[in-house]
């Protein structure tokens, strides 16, 4: 499953990377969101994948089983949805805000550069 | 350990954790008035700025001790440390935010009806540089990156002096959101393979895993270079807020596209506390520091620093095995694989680190060159001074960044002059507050007055404002590192410690790019004083106040040149407990 | 001392502070006034001289960054002292010559202040024991000297050349100071004193030659020796007042007694003689050569100087006692007679309007004084007896004889001085004989204030010469015993009996009178070559800065080019070409094995995420890739729950549900936009998005094979319930243990929610055109007032008086 995974993250960031590239800002805004998802998984996978044992304590035990997830990448993973979902909101409300000074998408419309 | 035992320590633990956090508290406090100032009645009846700057000065007095700690001690159960390093970037960091609240006030950015928001932004950032500047745990240092940087992407798109901002600010933020993630994964990589987020146990688990039988019996090299993956990824997030190459991107375009005065923060306060988290990271990993004394009650102390510090306390995991629990004993099976047989002592585990300490240093020095080189090659040929100043910011964050290379070439042989080191950031750190919002003040002042940000307008105003003028030859002068300004005393210290870490040629770049920013900084100075005023000039003068403010800011620059040792003593003081 | 040396010092910043402030006062004569603090401290320091000629040494030392090691240490040795005296006494006539120069001038008392501060700067730089605390006042010196030469900001040329000589010498200093650290690291110490008595420690230890190059760069940058001489002809736009004392008598010195205070560690060794010979040699003949092609006559005598720089160089690269004596007998000869002739060229432009040695001629009626100066000054330098000129001359001789390779040196000391002879009597004697020529201004004699200067400095050098024993000769052996870490006794006398030196001198003497006879063919023959000019040192200066330039210009254009998209890509191939390596060089290839446990739902689930990434990327419409988009979310929220992650399941659910409303929001009523990209850059940008896709599958690959530490999970399984009495444990994890962790968060969320809420608050401004058409705007008016918050306080700003 490990390797399904591994490939899922590839092409997750490759289709990210791809939309970033692209020459608009919806696109680049989507591409983010795909490494995002991408990036999560990257950090599950790595925590170690264990099948359908959540890190919850048994009602008749006092610790938890041996083979359950591990409990600190998905505390780190929860962390960086909800800040990443923070970054998101900003990042949608500026772009509208960019439509609405330049009404372009085209970020070469409006860049900042040493010319 | 029983419930009411539990309940005393984390009681204890609380309350001693809360005394070390105060300056924080006042902050949230702050941040919590502020956004109630938006109920639109009080609005109008109370002008935030005032608020803040009550604020941010409790919470300045507050992050002291006004004196020096005797020890350092773990607070929050571990997640941060409380140090004199912290107290010093703390402090640091709270005085800045005094001196913002002030300057924007005079500057009149942002206006009134804008203001609470980005007060509050600042104080948000603020909080979670103090943070960085005292992460004691990868977590809190993913998430001390995150709580300065979101405020600084909306701190950015806010305030616009042109429409680009916003665009710059969107740069800003993907790419931002870029990094954290990379560095996450670095993070969880790292703390994967050690086993624990705790930073000094990490080391030790650190120096288990490289110490010197591991190496010659080539165990675990794949492990070796996941570890080096790992910290090549942390080091992306910390080179982002650096502002290092190549993660300076949106550097430039941000600086010209916001106000002077969010530059102001962004290139000292951020760079301040990066610069404290990167000297953290890097000792945290490359060294063993004296063992961190938790006061708790003497019969739970054992079991206490187990929990505090999530996994064993450095030092005691080796030194008493017998107090492993019994699954990591089932573990040690596993371990013994591997090779992470325990040290003898501390002298061990230092020198086990020695690899580590290897990687730390020429990542950072080589970063630190590109970085130095490319930023003062771009300053060159800038006709915008907030992209002159933007690029001389990341030079700057070049030159601070290499006596921390020099320090992790030298914490294993000679750990006072690895303090000294260390102690030449926090100097420069300390010089920089001063030169950057000296530097972005005036710029601010002068836009006000002459409705531009272009170098080429400046030309001849010696005439029209000697003090401001006077003030920024003194600003850019230390800015070079010329003496008898803060800036060279912050300079020399670098490049000695780069001699005393025998880094020819990080100190041969530097001392090129030295000579290299002399043209670019001088040619403002040329301009400025002795190039003609030109005929179509409206007439315009500097008010009374901002002027006040500039020499206010400017004096500590020459008073830090004449008098070093005010600074330095307290930087040292900082720097005594890391080594 | 009587006077600490510090308070020597700072007295001179005091008075620096103070001078603007008298000059408007005491209108007039603040010259004269400010010139008893110099004149004091010149006493005070000669009633010491008997005491350091007999052997003495002072020094003081006060605490200053003990941290670093760095005290505000100072210490008077026969070196110091001459220098000491030169500047002291030099600096009050020159006060006094500039009160006259410049009267009337607005802001003569901004001079004063320059010059005070300098004075005190180079007192500094002399008396500093630390080399810190030397190179502080090194800069300092370069400091001033940058805002005296561009003290007269009318002309564009004295603006590049003010410029030109900060960046030569600040730069120079740059290299001097790292030279100084590696010093200090070798020596392992920053006190001059310490580090002058390990020369042979020094001169084996494997920093020595890093650290002589650098210092040489500094010592040459700063005394104008080729191939940075170029900046001193330059620096001639100051004012003469300052050109007389800096860029003659003291701070282009500086460089010489930096060669002279560290030739007992440094000097001796192969490495010092040659290079210290040669480029002081070349500088000698080039400096003399150039004077001659020369009309102007600060011109004449800024060449001349860079000769006379040239020559004391390569009596220090020669070392020994007699070059030594020489050198230290022709610093104090050429301080006196070359000051006395800047002033005199000052005072001629002051009086007559010109410095063109072809128009002024037959001054000697007009302005008598002036000319009995300028010719004992001139005859001084030409080194005819019995002036000191002579003597130095007759020394440098001697030591050029028994030098190694002597019939070289010889030859070129001869040939410099034969040319040198002419240019001294085309300045000092030329405008003062023959026909007397109409000049801009009527000529008159000048005021006391213009002539006192150059009277007393060209009588100096005649006494001096007479009457050798007049203290000289103790001061000069003190100077002799610092510089060669040796007791010396040097005695001047005029007479040294038949030898070949005269012989030498009577040669310079006839050769220097028939090269001033024919100047006039010397000059055409100059002009044929000055094409050769353009391949100069100068010109270099030019390159290196136009090269940097474009460089710089270049690197930047292509680094910073302003496209979010070519950042990534910059970032992107750099990560994936070092990760790449590291992947290669030292991980395993791992093949993909663990297809272990697959259900028929992951495989599906896995295929679903990918169509629907795929239908994100190729979505024509945007409501479309959105739909995807959520899909793709929804999914890997599904993975979590297979996984054993339900919180996190849910918190990625509600997120998710979140995103979708938000980019349909703020998508839903914009228009679509057309593809801009070529199907090159797609397929280029595929290209890059597929390596870092496979860089990635590959790193989780061998990510999940590394053996792991026992998780930290381990830690919160035994401690989660019995603690914090919770079962579920990432729950624990962020409540209990993590209350922190939470804190931020909650600070991130509500600093995004400020940011957006604040965002949507901004007014939208008028211009909603297109944005070339705003762009246009903005770049005609600076900052776009419109929509802009901060339009509003620079309006303010303008109103409030």
């Amino acid at each position: 499953m490990a390797t399904l995974l591994a490939i899922l993250i590839g092409v997750l960031y490759a289709a990210g990377v791809y939309l970033m590239l692209r020459r608009s800002l919806f696109k680049l805004i989507l591409g983010l969101v795909l490494l995002a998802h991408g990036a999560n998984l990257l950090i599950f996978t790595a925590g170690g994948l264990t099948r359908a044992q959540p890190p919850i304590i048994p009602p008749d035990a006092t610790a938890l089983p041996v083979s359950s997830a591990d409990p600190l990448t998905q505390a780190l993973i929860l962390t960086a949805i909800v800040i990443g979902f923070s970054v998101l909101a900003f990042a949608l409300v500026l772009f509208h805000r960019v439509y609405q000074t330049s009404g372009s998408d085209d970020p070469d419309e409006l860049k900042v550069g040493d010319r | 350990m029983n419930l009411y035992e539990l309940f005393n320590s984390l009681a204890a633990d609380s309350a001693r954790s809360i005394a070390g956090f105060q300056g924080e508290l006042a902050l949230c406090v702050t941040i919590v008035l502020l956004l109630l100032l938006r109920i639109p009645r009080l609005t109008s009846r109370i002008d935030s700025f005032f608020v803040m700057l009550i604020g941010s000065s409790v919470a300045l007095y507050l992050a002291g001790p006004w004196r020096p700690l005797e020890q350092p001690s773990e607070i929050f159960t571990g997640l941060l440390v409380y140090d004199n390093f912290t107290v010093y970037f703390r402090t640091l960091l709270m005085a800045f935010a005094v001196l913002f609240a002030v300057f924007t006030k005079i500057s009149g950015v942002p206006d009134r009806d804008a203001a609470p928001d980005i007060y509050a932004l600042v104080l948000g950032a603020t909080l979670g540089m103090c943070i960085m500047a005292s992460a004691n745990n990868m977590l809190m240092i993913f998430l001390g990156v995150e709580m300065a940087s979101v405020p600084s992407y909306a701190l950015a798109g806010l305030l616009k002096g042109r429409r680009q901002s916003s665009e710059a600010a969107l740069k800003y933020a993907v790419y931002g959101a870029g990094a954290a993630g990379i560095m996450l994964y670095g993070i969880s990589l790292i703390s994967g393979i050690l086993g624990t987020v705790h930073l000094p146990t990490m080391a030790v688990r650190l120096a288990e895993l490289l110490q010197p039988a591991n190496l010659e019996s080539g165990l675990g090299s794949d492990t070796h270079m996941v570890l080096a993956l790992g910290g090549m990824m942390i080091m992306v997030g910390l080179a982002f807020k650096l502002s290092a190459v190549p993660f300076h991107f949106w550097c430039p375009d941000v600086f010209e596209g916001a106000t002077a005065e969010v530059n102001a923060f962004l290139s000292v306060a951020s760079k301040a506390a990066a610069l404290a988290l990167l000297a953290r990271v890097a000792i945290g990993f490359g060294y063993i520091p004296a063992p961190v004394l938790v006061e708790t009650a003497p019969a739970a102390s054992v079991e206490t620093a187990a929990l505090y510090n999530v996994a064993d306390p450095p030092g005691e995991a080796p030194a008493a095995p017998a107090a492993r629990t019994p699954a990591e004993n089932a573990e040690a099976k596993a371990e013994a694989a591997v090779g992470f047989g325990p040290l003898p002592n501390r002298e061990a585990q230092i020198a086990a680190l020695a690899p580590a300490r290897e990687f730390i240093w020429k990542l950072v020095a080589f970063v630190a060159v590109i970085t130095c080189t490319f930023g003062n090659l771009a300053a060159y040929g800038q006709t915008n001074i907030k992209r002159l100043l933007a690029y001389s910011t990341i030079a700057q964050a070049g030159y601070m960044m290499m006596p921390v290379a020099s320090a992790m070439v030298l914490a294993g042989t000679n750990a006072p002059a690895a303090r000294d080191a260390i102690s030449a950031v926090a100097f420069y750190a300390g010089a920089y507050v001063f030169m950057n919002l000296g530097a972005f003040a005036i710029v601010a002042f002068l836009r006000n007055m002459l409705h531009s940000e272009e170098i080429a307008d400046y030309a001849g105003l010696l005439h029209r404002a000697p003090v401001t003028v006077i003030c920024f030859c003194i600003v850019l002068v230390s800015l070079i590192g010329l003496p008898p300004l803060a800036g060279f005393f912050g300079k020399y210290q670098i490049f000695a410690s780069l001699v005393d870490a025998k880094l020819w040629f990080v100190l041969f770049i530097a001392g090129l790019n030295t000579a290299i920013s002399l043209y670019y900084y001088l040619r403002v100075v040329k301009i400025m004083t002795i190039d003609p005023e030109p005929d179509t000039r409206r007439p315009a003068s500097m008010s009374f106040i901002p002027g006040t403010f500039i020499v206010l800011i400017t004096a500590p620059i020459v008073i830090l040149g004449v008098w070093p040792d005010s600074l330095n003593a307290l930087a040292r003081i900082a720097t005594g407990q890391l080594f | 001392m009587a006077v600490g040396m510090l308070t020597a010092i700072l007295s001179g910043f005091v008075l620096a502070i103070l001078a603007p402030g008298l000059n408007r006062m005491v209108r007039g004569g603040a010259g004269w006034l400010l010139a008893l603090l110099p004149l004091g401290l010149a006493i005070s320091f000669a009633s010491h001289a008997p005491l350091i000629a007999s052997g003495n040494v002072f020094s003081e030392s006060n605490p200053w960054v003990p941290a670093l090691g760095v005290d505000l240490s100072f210490r008077l040795d026969g070196l110091s002292m001459l220098l000491s005296l030169l500047i002291t006494g030099v600096g009050a006539l020159i006060l006094v010559y500039a009160g006259g120069y410049l009267a009337g001038h607005p802001q003569l008392g901004r001079l004063y202040a320059f010059l005070l501060m300098f004075m005190g700067s180079m007192l500094g730089l002399v008396l500093a024991d630390n080399i810190l605390l030397l190179f502080v006042f090194w800069e300092l010196t370069s400091i001033s000297s940058y805002l005296l030469i561009g003290f007269d900001h009318e002309r564009a040329a004295a603006r590049s050349a003010a410029l030109q000589a900060l960046l030569v010498t600040a730069g120079g200093g740059l290299a001097l100071m790292a030279g100084l650290l590696l010093l200090g690291q070798a020596g392992g110490s920053l006190e001059l004193s310490t580090l002058l008595l390990q020369a042979d420690y020094l001169h084996s230890h494997p920093l020595y030659l890093p650290s002589l190059v650098l210092i040489l760069i500094g010592a040459f940058t700063k005394s104008a020796q080729f191939p940075f001489h170029f900046w001193l002809p330059s620096a001639m736009e100051a004012p003469t007042p300052v050109s007389a004392y800096l860029h003659s008598a003291t701070m282009v010195k500086a460089g010489i007694y930096l060669l002279a205070r560290l030739s007992p560690a440094l000097g001796g060794t192969d490495a010092w003689f040659l290079s210290v010979t040669t480029v002081g040699g070349v500088t000698m003949l080039l400096g003399a050569w150039l004077a001659l092609t020369q009309s102007d006559l600060k011109r004449i005598l800024a060449y001349s100087t860079v000769s006379a720089l040239g020559t004391l160089t390569l009596l220090l690269g020669l070392g020994g006692t007699l070059a030594v004596q020489a050198a230290m007998a022709f610093l104090v000869g050429h301080a006196l007679y070359k000051g006395a002739l800047f002033l005199v060229a000052g005072t001629l432009d002051h009086q007559t309007g010109s410095r063109d040695v072809d128009r002024l001629s037959g001054l000697f009626r007009a302005m008598p004084i002036t000319a009995l100066a300028a010719g004992i000054a001139a005859l001084s330098m030409a080194g005819i007896a019995p002036l000191f000129g002579f003597l130095s001359k007759e020394l440098s001789y001697e030591a050029a004889l028994r030098a190694p390779a002597a019939a070289w040196i010889t030859a070129a000391a001869v040939t410099a001085n034969i040319l040198l002879a002419a240019a001294a009597f085309i300045v000092g004697i030329r405008p003062f004989v023959g026909k007397a020529v109409p000049t801009p201004k009527p000529a008159r004699e000048a005021p006391p204030s213009l002539w006192l200067g150059s009277v007393v400095l060209a009588s100096l050098g005649a006494v001096m010469g007479l009457w050798p024993a007049l203290g000289t000769d103790g001061l000069l052996s003190a100077a002799g015993t610092a510089v060669l870490g040796e007791t010396v006794s040097i005695h001047l006398s005029l007479w040294h009996g038949l030898t070949l030196a005269l012989a030498l001198s009577a040669v310079t003497l006839i050769g220097g009178v028939i090269v001033y006879v024919s100047r006039g063919l010397l000059r055409r023959l100059a002009s044929r070559w000055e094409s050769l000019g353009q391949f100069g040192p100068a010109r270099w200066y030019e390159l290196v800065l136009l090269g940097l330039n474009g460089l710089a210009g270049g690197q930047t254009r292509l680094l910073q080019s302003g496209y979010l998209r070519y950042y990534l890509m910059i970032v992107l191939v750099a990560t994936v070409g070092l990760a790449g390596a590291t992947l290669a060089t030292r991980g395993h290839l791992v093949k993909p094995t663990d297809w272990s446990g697959l259900h028929f739902y992951d495989v599906g689930l896995v295929v679903l995420i990918l169509m629907a990434t795929m239908g994100t990327v190729l979505a024509r419409t945007r409501l479309a890739a959105i739909a995807a988009l959520g899909v793709v979310g929804y999914s890997v929220a599904l993975v979590f729950v297979l996984f054993g992650a339900p919180d996190v399941a849910m918190t990625q659910f509600l997120i998710e549900t979140l995103t979708v409303i938000l980019f349909v929001l703020v998508f839903y009523h914009l228009p679509e936009t057309p593809a801009l990209s070529s199907s090159l850059a797609r397929g280029r940008d595929a290209v890059i998005a597929a390596t870092v896709g496979v860089l990635m599958t590959a790193f989780v690959l061998i990510a999940t094979v590394v053996q792991y530490q026992p998780p930290i999970s381990e830690y919160f399984a035994e401690h989660g319930l019995p603690d914090a009495h919770g079962r579920n444990l990432v729950n624990v994890i962020l409540v209990d243990f993590r209350g922190l962790d939470t804190l931020g968060e909650i600070t991130v969320l509500a600093a995004a929610g400020i940011g957006v809420y604040a965002l949507l608050k901004l007014r939208v401004g008028k211009q909603r055109g297109t944005a070339s058409a705003a762009r246009r705007s903005e770049l005609a008016g600076g900052v776009d007032d419109a929509s802009l918050p901060i339009a509003n306080p620079m309006r303010k700003e303008g109103d409030v008086p």
